[in-house]
């Protein structure tokens, strides 16, 4: 395989076990719901976040931060993620278990870029990388060149079909400075079809 | 955290503003809390930016919410109301500063 198999920290296994079987008893889509079977966490991958005060040039993904890691939950599919954050000490700790859309795009992918990339000889890390400020969510496979499978863009509202968006980068570059400088509301062109009179 | 069970024991939702540590903000509404066998206090935050639910500790949400820095910076108290068959009407008091 060319996707790298990461493992996280020695106890983050336990510490999301413990969490998600406590979170998913209760709320929507609950255990109960879901038939009772414990939910599982699969292989994690490193998760970055970007603030967008960094996103000003190409180059913002240097400035990405490893906020800890995201494993993947799934009970009959995938159902929610799960991240921790890792101590100085090295030990993990659990932070947030997310459900809904972002647990399906992340699994879709996840297989997307392993029928894509898995027998590239070229290495690739797999990293969730967030942009909060963006409301984007993406699978980014670092390695010789970067490979981004974005699944959440502009919101949850409507999740975006997963596919590789070669034109990852320029497209946030755009999102980054479209939020820092919105159009005004009269430079907004009037609706086809309406014209003013004279 | 005594607020917020205070709040939803009462069947009303706050919302917040979390500020990210590196430039704007987001709005998110916690509709519910747990504390584990552990003692780590949870909350439940409904975050369109994810579409359903966002689990995350108490700690976390306060200070934390995607990345160190970030911070819960307003709070929005909402009105049950006295007319709604059992629906809360969201009405805004006044921004509180945590």
């Amino acid at each position: 395989m060319a996707i790298t198999k990461l493992i996280g920290p020695s106890n983050a296994l336990d510490v999301v076990s413990h969490a998600v079987t406590h979170l998913m008893s209760r709320g929507p889509r609950a255990l109960s719901a879901l038939g009772g079977a414990a939910p599982k966490a699969s292989q994690p991958v490193k998760l970055f976040v970007i603030g967008l005060d960094n996103i000003k040039d190409e180059h913002f993904l240097d400035s990405a931060v490893n906020v800890g890691w995201r494993y993947l939950v799934v009970n009959d599919g995938p159902v929610a993620v799960a991240d921790v954050k890792v101590s100085p000490s090295g030990a993990a700790a659990f932070s947030s278990l997310i459900r809904g859309d972002i647990a399906v795009g992340l699994s879709e992918a996840a297989d997307l870029a392993s029928k894509k990339y898995g027998e590239y000889t070229d290495k690739y890390e797999p990293r969730a990388l967030d942009i909060p400020a963006l409301y984007i969510s993406a699978l980014w496979l670092h390695g010789p060149r970067d490979a981004f499978f974005p699944f959440l863009a502009g919101g949850g509202i409507s999740r975006t079909v997963v596919r590789e968006d070669p034109r990852f980068v320029k497209n946030v570059l755009l999102a980054a400075e479209t939020k820092r400088h919105p159009p005004r509301a009269d430079d907004v062109s009037p609706p086809r079809g309406r014209q003013n009179q004279p | 955290m005594a607020t917020v069970q205070q709040e939803i024991l009462a069947d009303r939702p706050i919302g917040c503003r979390i500020a990210w540590a590196q430039g704007s903000a987001h709005f998110v509404a916690i509709g519910g809390w747990s504390t584990d066998p552990d003692g780590t206090d949870y909350v439940d935050a409904y975050d369109p930016a994810h579409g359903l639910l966002v689990q995350k500790t108490y700690a976390d949400f306060v200070s934390s919410y995607s990345m160190p820095g970030d911070s819960w910076t307003h709070t929005y108290f909402t009105l049950r109301s006295a007319g709604a068959a059992g629906g809360a009407l969201p009405g805004v008091i006044s921004p509180k500063s945590e």
